[in-house]
């Protein structure tokens, strides 16, 4: 084998690993002392506390870091894809439809009040500049969109809400109903309410829905529900801000174009029934005098119902045309009404207390089971990654048991 | 494989599948063997050498569920084995150089029987004069259960290694011998 050692030497050397007896069968001594174990009640097993509590200290830590990590992770992930939902825009377009996709994200970032949210740039969509963004958003849908009360910004960053008008109707002939409501308060709230009724302009066709004055000098309020053009609706909005301190000012819409594309095809079907019935009737002048009779009333019938729908179609653009804006002017300064001390009884306040603890409890209950359930279900890939390396873990340590190592 | 053409994996799943012969057939192959090279290892102590092989055999009952299959079950129990060795070897550290202090019948405990020929102490003496690494790579390629990939595997090193450090350790081994033949 080798030219190191002799011949003899190698036998012998392979002799120092020869057992020259025959075989002691210790299998089964292990057998036994196995089955032995496994038939010992736990409790009474040999217990070594060190290797124990080692084993057990382990797991212990790494569960406490999985947690760790897992609750350092989750909320920047929670807020990461927070982030993602509420930016529809951040999300590339292809280059084949940038149009489409800019127009949709411009309806997703128009609110109920028709104006948009946020300020577009327009690299975002691949777009060259912003007049060709704007283009995206073509012709009668660009016109102005209604201002609003709150802050934000229109579409161009260089336009404030209420100081330029932009009409909501985007990629359709939209039918939106918007109605607005300014809170003023004023040291006079009876001139006031009539600045308020002298900005309504009869000759554009608004008038004045509702008013409503009430209450003697220092504690008057008075309401005003007015409708008013929405060429001229900034305007009035931006005088009434004028005449007080606004309060409060908020803005409502709502889309009748479904309606109105509804009662469209409603009229256009019944005309075609009442067309098809009139040649019938032109047709048929030899039929029977009953028969005429019958169909003079269906066409009657028809008629009324044609008339009944463009009244409502006409009803619903008279809506759409005139907005709806409601003044509440308050005084400015109210008096100061004492409160009235509450009478309770020991017992009411021992009920209250006992009630707002019940209820505190049970809040915190319900917002720990809502973390746990949040932990448990967003960091499900964390989990399944954990589980998966503990019981790569689990493997690798009883191998090493198994060798002998550990 | 043996020549019934049973392999060690196959018998160590029908163990495990509640098989007690399929042990006994296993041990039937490799008890000796083992035995012999546990008893290398631990210098001659033929009952440590039943220690090890036993908690051998334990750890295969207990433990054979996460053998993976990635190697031979051959090198599994061998390793087994000779980590047993190793682990007996600490523990008995203080007694082993206590024992060598005194002497060495002690250490060497050769087996009660008619047929064995006892190994020559001195060569025994000069292995342990050897880095203990060098030694386990001596009487493993000289075993006569496994071949050199097979001590190579068990030892967890590539081929080329374990050759030079077998090359090495003979090396010193005859240095060691020469001066004790000469004297």
């Amino acid at each position: 084998m080798n030219n190191l050692i002799d011949n003899d030497t190698e036998q012998q050397l392979s002799e120092l690993t020869r057992w020259p007896d025959e075989s002691p069968e210790l299998y089964k001594v292990a057998l036994e002392e196995h089955c032995a174990a496994q038939a010992t009640p736990l409790l009474k097993r040999e217990f070594h506390f060190s290797s124990f509590s080692g084993r057990w200290a382990a797991v212990l830590v790494f569960g406490a870091i999985s947690i760790i990590v897992v609750g350092l992770l989750l909320p920047s992930l929670g807020r990461a894809r927070e982030q993602a939902a509420a930016s529809p825009l951040s999300s590339a377009p292809s280059a084949e439809a940038p149009y489409a996709k800019v127009a949709a994200a411009l309806e997703e970032r128009v609110n109920p009040s028709g104006v948009l949210d946020i300020y577009m740039k327009p690299d975002m969509y691949g777009i060259d500049d912003e007049l060709s963004l704007m283009d995206a958003y073509t012709g009668d849908q660009m016109r102005a969109f209604p201002a609003r009360g709150g802050g934000g910004m229109g579409v161009r960053g260089d336009r404030m809400p209420g100081q330029n008008s932009m009409n909501t109707p985007p990629l359709a002939e939209r039918a939106v109903v918007h109605t607005w409501t300014i809170e003023l308060e004023s040291d006079d709230v009876r001139s006031t309410f009539l600045k308020s009724l002298l900005l309504v302009s009869t000759a554009h066709g608004e008038f004045v829905e509702q008013s409503r004055l009430s209450g003697d000098v220092p504690t008057a309020r008075a309401n005003i529900t007015m409708r008013i053009s929405l060429d001229r609706l900034d305007d009035v909005l931006n005088k009434l801000r004028g005449l007080g301190e606004v309060i409060a000012e908020s803005s409502d819409s709502k889309d009748l174009t479904n309606q109105i594309v509804d009662l469209n095809a409603r009229i256009t079907n019944e005309r075609s029934v009442e067309l098809e019935l009139l040649k019938l009737l032109e047709s048929r002048e030899d039929a029977p005098l009953e028969d005429i009779l019958s169909l003079r009333n269906h066409i009657s019938n028809a008629r009324m119902r044609i008339e009944r729908l463009e009244a409502q179609r006409k009803s619903l653009g008279k809506l759409v045309a005139l907005a709806t804006v409601l003044v509440i002017i308050t005084p400015a300064d109210l008096p100061d009404v004492p409160e009235e001390p509450e009478q309770s009884s020991l017992g009411d306040y021992f009920k209250q207390h006992v009630s707002d603890a019940w209820a505190t409890g049970l809040r915190v209950l319900v917002n720990s089971i809502a973390f746990l359930i949040k932990l448990l279900v967003s960091g499900l890939l964390v989990w399944i990654a954990l589980i998966g390396l503990g019981v790569s873990l689990r493997h690798f340590w009883l191998r090493r048991v198994a060798l002998g190592l550990v | 494989m043996n020549a019934n053409g049973t392999t060690d994996e196959s018998l160590l799943s029908r163990f495990l599948g509640g098989e007690s012969e399929a042990l006994g057939e296993l041990a039937g192959r490799y008890e000796n063997q083992l035995l012999g090279l546990a008893w290398g290892l631990l210098d001659g102590r033929s009952d440590l050498a039943r220690d090890a092989v036993q908690e051998t055999w334990l750890r295969v009952i207990r433990y054979g569920a996460s053998f993976n299959h990635r190697s031979l079950f051959k090198t599994w129990i061998y390793r087994i084995t000779i980590n047993q060795c190793k682990n007996l070897r600490k523990k008995n550290r203080q007694d082993s150089s206590e024992s060598s202090l005194n002497g060495e019948s002690k250490t060497n405990d050769e087996p009660q029987s008619s047929s064995s020929k006892p190994a020559p102490n001195e060569l025994r003496q000069a292995l342990k004069r050897l880095d203990r690494r060098r030694s386990d790579v001596i009487l493993l390629c000289y075993h006569a259960g496994l071949n050199h990939e097979q001590a190579a595997e068990v030892l967890g090193i590539p081929l080329g290694t374990l050759k030079s450090r077998l090359h090495a350790a003979l090396r010193e081994l005859r240095e060691t011998l020469v001066p004790e033949t000469a004297q």
